[in-house]
């Protein structure tokens, strides 16, 4: 039964699927260098149009964010530092307090937890916007005016999704640790401020600010450029903006531990 | 000697098959040839699906054709590349139909400067006198700060021919400019379009070159100079306007 070769559906459902995946990447690919290549060539210029838009976009990813971001960690911090740091102490392993907070926190919970917020909430509104926009015409109609879409409508996208989701991280990782260790202390277990702060520094590494830099805006870079080129690189209805939305969803959170994973690997190996 | 009084070139297409922007259906047109002239008034005649929206991307430069060569205002569009031509595109200006495509997340005033903005790469207080002309000359002044989604449609159609003049094209072409318009705008942009043809809305710009795409020619027969008809794949320069029958457009061919 086993040894029965698979019905031929199956082969063109995974075929498909490989096809479906080999074009997503082809057009994300794509559409990445020529977003790069857009704020390269342009760089600089325009000034006076593209900045309020990269601080709107600021504001819009990472001002309007903080107060979620904010409550997230500390609950965050309080479900995970404070268990940890209490079964460490449990078990007399509270010297390793600090790298286990490092390398959960800092490393791993608060970039990805802080992209998966700003995808929800300013990356799916950003396929919406920028597909209504394709789908009513309004793109062509930049275009008619001689401005480029992607200087217009990516690049701010790509630049403020960037810096607001490095600085939502600072700040998600900040309020994650010090949440915890609070919920801890008042838990009476015996580790004292001075001593977690001193193995949390002794537990960083220079590596880490580094990493936590690439990570955090490569994580801003992919969601940007996904969500974007599923609201604008290719003719869209109406009808198919919410499919372009579900995809790009999927695609974006892919791309986020894609990149996770990849720098970890790299880092590991180094 | 070179003769003095010869017409200015501004869009010369030749031989061109006009491309699908979806890519989903062949080419709805082969072989047109087609100039437009310093200071014309062309009206295009088309019926649903016969590729009226390609022809206006093409002719416009928006969309490169699949073959021939289109050359506008001296520049061929399969030459220039894509940061130079979007430069050359500012002599040309669109207004859709429906509504014109106006962005909906700004003001009126704000649609109108962005163009001029980007542009010049200066803020809204640096071209608040040209908005402020713009917007009197078409009678949005008192729509300023309005939103186009709190306006009829008629209105945000009158926001995007504010929006294409900002930059002063010399050539302008009208995307079905009369349909879904209430009477009086109707009206107003019967009276607007041969005045800004003329030169009289814009004095210091000059007259300027006119291409009005629509499925009835009737109401544009005694301003419009220059009449073509896009039906059935083909591609026809006729005297006058055509009737509103599609039937007689295109001589069907003798057996």
């Amino acid at each position: 039964m086993l040894s029965a070769p698979l019905p031929r559906s199956y082969l063109n459902y995974v075929g498909r699927m490989l096809f479906a995946l080999t074009e997503a990447l082809h057009g994300l690919g794509a559409f990445a260098l020529i977003t790069l290549g857009v704020a390269i060539s342009n760089f600089g210029t325009k000034r006076n149009v593209t900045r309020p838009l990269i601080r709107s976009q600021i504001a819009r990813t990472g001002l309007a964010l903080f107060p979620m971001v904010s409550f997230i960690s500390i609950a965050l911090g309080i479900v995970i530092v404070a268990q940890t740091v209490y079964l460490l102490n449990k078990v007399g392993a509270q010297n390793f307090v600090g790298t286990v907070m490092v390398t959960v926190v800092v490393r791993e919970l608060g970039p990805i937890v802080t992209a998966l917020l700003v995808l929800a909430r300013v990356g799916t509104a950003a396929v919406i916007e920028l597909g209504m926009a394709r789908a009513l015409g309004e793109v062509e109609s930049l275009e008619a005016l001689g401005i480029d879409p992607i200087h217009y409508l990516v690049v701010p996208r790509v630049f403020g999704m960037a810096v607001s989701i490095f600085s939502l991280t600072i700040y998600s990782i900040v309020f994650a640790l010090a949440s915890g260790y609070l919920f801890a202390f008042l838990q009476d277990v015996p580790l004292k401020p001075g001593d977690y702060v001193g193995q949390l520094a002794e537990a960083m590494r220079w590596e880490d600010f580094v990493l936590l830099t690439i990570k955090t805006c490569g994580f801003g870079i992919v969601i940007a450029v996904v969500t974007c080129y599923q609201g604008l690189a290719q003719p869209l209805t109406v009808e198919d903006v919410s499919g372009a939305t579900t995809r790009a969803v999927s695609q974006a959170i892919v791309g986020c531990v894609l990149l996770d994973m990849l720098i970890i690997i790299v880092y590991l190996l180094l | 000697m070179e003769n003095s009084t010869a017409p200015e070139i501004v869009m010369e297409m030749s031989g061109v098959t006009l491309a699908s922007p979806t890519l989903r259906r062949r080419s709805p047109v082969t072989g047109l040839n087609w100039r437009i002239d310093r200071g014309d008034f062309w009206v295009v005649t088309t019926t649903q699906h016969a590729g009226q929206r390609e022809l206006l991307f093409t002719a416009s430069g928006l969309q490169k054709p699949e073959a021939g060569k289109v050359v506008i205002f001296g520049h061929d569009t399969l030459d220039l590349g894509e940061s130079r031509w979007f430069k050359e595109r500012l002599q040309i200006g669109i207004v859709f139909e429906q509504g014109g495509r106006v962005l909906g997340g700004m003001t009126v005033a704000e649609n109108v400067s962005l163009a001029l903005r980007y542009h010049r790469n200066c803020g809204f207080g640096d071209v608040e006198n040209a908005v402020l002309q713009i917007l009197e000359a078409t009678e949005l002044l008192p729509y300023a700060a309005s939103t186009p989604g709190a306006m009829s449609s008629s209105w945000q159609q009158r926001v995007a021919l504010a929006r294409a003049l900002a930059l002063r094209p010399q050539l302008v072409f009208f995307e079905r400019p009369l349909a879904h318009l209430e009477w009086q705008h109707r009206n107003w942009w019967m009276s607007f379009i041969p005045r800004l043809g003329e030169g009289k809305i814009f004095p210091d710009l000059g007259p300027v070159t006119l291409v009005v795409i629509t499925d009835d020619a009737n109401p544009w027969s005694g301003a419009a100079r220059q009449f073509a008809v896009l039906h059935r794949q083909e591609w026809r320069i006729v005297e006058g306007a055509p009737d509103l029958d599609p039937a007689g457009w295109i001589e069907e061919p003798t057996e």
